[in-house]
């Protein structure tokens, strides 16, 4: 059986920082005698704050593949092979082909409700910083979608906000959705980042709401 | 609210929704902010807590790994969804039992 490991994600466009991540993709688990190898070629690469390694079976990828994933988009976009051995179809081989992406309407309601849920729970007494954070992480997995909707996927973080919040005419709130990142980072790498106060973030998560709800009417039926 | 009450609601929230493929996305958001709230409870409580402080930030850790925004949404994040169920139900019915028994001093 072939193994790969691709290497995606801000190392592989080159606009990573010190705060990034490296994500690896593996398929499927490497034997023994792959691991010295390929832990030699990651000790190569950019020294980030954490590496994030992401372990897929190939008919794990096959099922993903059916439906046109993102993931897979994104992979077949920037992924770089760091290594591969044995016979058999590749990663390339795997997203070659593939149909459209099937999944948006839902995608788009899981959003939606992810941010009716922060509302919800900043109503109730819940963290403004935790939930900023999930505010953050919903608008970026919102703008890779819309973008991807657009006709022209961007994964980068910052370019894929700007040019959602352009495709919809929400240019304005660019910069507070590219602010929310810090609560994000503040959560997942356990920076100070100060305590937001619940009306701001109950304002912010509202912006976010208006630019999800923008989305669905706009490409809701894609 | 409570925080406890408001820890207990939190994992409502997820033990309450249908999981399939659809619900993965805000279910997977719910199990995060369940575990937060849990943590946030815990360790500013005066409570004793039935269940050791370490283990809840074991549970948080996983179910941090489950919601990690770089995972997909697909298969990978099912793998572990029923360990993380069965942490929370302990975790709900240890918070329940302490909702009946009252408020006794913390021990961690």
């Amino acid at each position: 059986m072939r193994s790969e490991v691709w290497l995606y994600g801000s190392v592989a466009r080159g606009t990573y920082t010190a705060m990034s991540d490296l994500d690896l993709l593996v398929v499927p688990n490497l034997g023994p005698e792959e691991r010295p190898e390929v832990a030699a070629l990651i000790r190569g690469l950019p020294q980030v704050s954490r590496t994030s390694i992401t372990v897929y079976s190939w008919q794990q990828l096959a099922t993903m593949a059916a439906y046109g994933s993102l993931f897979l988009v994104h992979l077949g976009a920037e992924a770089r092979i760091l290594y591969g051995e044995g016979v058999g179809d590749g990663l390339a081989d795997v997203v070659a082909g593939m149909p459209q992406y099937s999944r948006a309407g839902h995608d788009l309601w899981g959003f939606m409700q992810a941010l009716t849920d922060v509302e919800e729970s900043l109503l109730g007494g819940g963290d403004p910083n935790y939930e900023l954070g999930v505010v953050a992480t919903v608008v970026r997995h919102c703008s890779i979608l819309t973008t991807y909707l657009g006709g022209s996927p961007v994964f980068d973080r910052e370019r894929s906000i700007a040019n959602a919040f352009a495709l919809v005419g929400q240019e304005e709130s660019v910069p507070m959705a590219l602010e929310l990142h810090k609560f994000r980072m503040a959560r997942l790498k356990r920076t100070n980042v100060g305590n937001a106060s619940p009306e701001s973030a109950l304002k912010r998560t509202r912006t976010a709401m208006d630019f999800v709800g923008e989305v669905e009417t706009r490409y809701g039926a894609a | 609210m409570e925080q406890r009450d408001r820890a207990m609601r939190r994992i409502e929230q997820v033990l309450e929704m249908q999981v399939s493929p659809s619900s993965a996305y805000p279910i997977r958001a719910r199990l995060g902010r369940a575990m937060h709230e849990v943590i946030r409870w815990a360790e500013a409580s005066d409570e004793e807590l039935p269940l050791e402080l370490t283990w809840l930030q074991a549970v948080r850790g996983r179910a941090e790994w489950i919601v990690q925004p770089s995972e997909p949404f697909d298969v990978r994040w099912q793998r572990e969804w029923d360990a993380a169920l069965a942490d929370l139900q302990i975790i709900y019915n240890a918070l329940t039992e302490r909702s009946d028994a009252g408020t006794p001093r913390v021990t961690r």
